[in-house]
């Protein structure tokens, strides 16, 4: 009898203990506060620009950039520039961010914003930021922000603004 | 000079957009023409009270205001018993076609039992006036048209039980009995209006 059973539920076991698999072997979903976010891309990037882009996945036009800014990270070096996506989603929609990063075919380490203290997270990305999803942020290897925007912008937008703070001869970025 | 080219270099390098209204300022795009779900126009000049008026940015799906909505009414009281009043605009001018358009706010507004006028702001002429950027956003403004408080509802979109700081509230009530207001200024995230 027990044997009959376990052989029922043996699928389901196999399938969830697959899709653990997937994503904690190839993706990470930190939580974090804007100050943990900072420190720790501080300790692992070391890129001249990082793009940091804070999406949500109730946000269409964060959905919609979402494929072409993975993308930039094959566009550029690795020492010229670090992508890093922060979803804003509540705790209630941390499986829904899952999926939609493995739907992306995305790997590595994602973060999630930490629930509470919206206006905090939001002046430690920029004082300038109102709070309007999506949000891009360039930043230089010291996490000095560079230049931002606010809403979803297409790719050439994304790259020529990449490129303009790449090209800039003589100044530290 | 210098500093001029600095400013000037620093608005090219940080994009900055349509400036938004700062507190102090004065109301700008009062007597813009407002679709209501009533059906009348209406114009902030006309709703403005003995005290001053409420603007909410909002629309009908951002999740941020489907959270937040639930204590609209109740800020709509605060407003009718400190002589403010009190108009949420819808002005996202690109989805006024089909998830925002005036027929969808009207079910929206009968859904969730709105007590409030629910205006459609057409090519989110007011939005860009004010610098608007998102939903849900807030500006009082005074009876003598200045800006006296911007930005958030309060502090908890996710649970009105749970809110610490009840910004916008405190900031009605200041108004109200002629006070100053604590924190004039705040901000929470919530969806880009899409124009």
């Amino acid at each position: 009898m027990i044997y009959i059973q376990l052989m029922r539920i043996m699928p389901l076991v196999l399938l969830s203990i697959y899709q653990l698999g997937c994503l904690s072997a190839d993706l990470e979903v930190k939580v974090v506060s804007a100050n943990e976010l900072f420190t720790d891309i501080k300790k692992n990037y070391s890129s001249r620009t990082v793009l940091i882009n804070v999406w949500s996945t109730w946000c269409l036009p964060c959905i919609e950039e979402f494929p072409y800014i993975v993308d930039l990270q094959k566009e550029y070096k690795n020492e010229d520039l670090s992508v890093v996506f922060v979803s804003a989603d509540w705790d209630e929609n941390a499986q829904a961010v899952h999926d939609f990063l493995i739907s992306e075919n995305v790997s590595g380490t994602h973060y999630r914003k930490k629930e509470g203290d919206d206006e905090n997270f939001i002046n430690e990305f920029s004082s300038f930021w109102s709070g309007a999803l999506p949000f891009t942020g360039i930043y230089n290897k010291d996490m000095v922000l560079k230049k931002y925007w606010e809403g979803k912008k297409d790719e050439d937008f994304f790259i020529s603004s990449i490129d303009s703070l790449l090209n800039i001869k003589g100044e530290k970025l | 000079m210098k500093n001029t080219i600095i400013i000037c270099l620093t608005a090219l390098c940080f994009n900055l957009g349509a400036k938004e209204l700062s507190i102090g300022d004065n109301i700008v795009g009062a007597n813009y023409s407002l679709d209501n779900i009533s059906g009348e126009n209406l114009r902030i000049t006309d709703l403005k009270k003995e005290n001053g008026v409420l603007v909410i940015f909002s629309c009908n799906t951002c999740p941020w205001v489907v959270r937040w909505q639930d204590r609209y009414n109740s800020i709509a009281e605060t407003c009718e018993e400190n002589e403010v009043g009190f108009v949420a605009v819808n002005s996202n001018a690109r989805l006024h076609d089909s998830v925002d358009s005036i027929e969808e706010m009207i079910k929206h507004a009968k859904i969730n039992k709105y007590s409030f006028p629910y205006a459609l702001d057409q090519n989110a002429k007011l939005a860009k006036a004010f610098g608007a950027a998102k939903t849900p956003h807030v500006y009082l403004f005074s009876n003598d048209n200045k800006l006296f408080y911007k930005g958030a509802i309060d502090d908890n979109a996710k649970n009105a039980n749970k809110v610490k700081n009840n910004y916008l509230r405190d900031a009605i009530v200041a108004l109200g009995n002629n006070k100053k207001v604590k924190v004039s200024s705040t901000k929470a995230l919530g969806c880009s209006i899409k124009y």
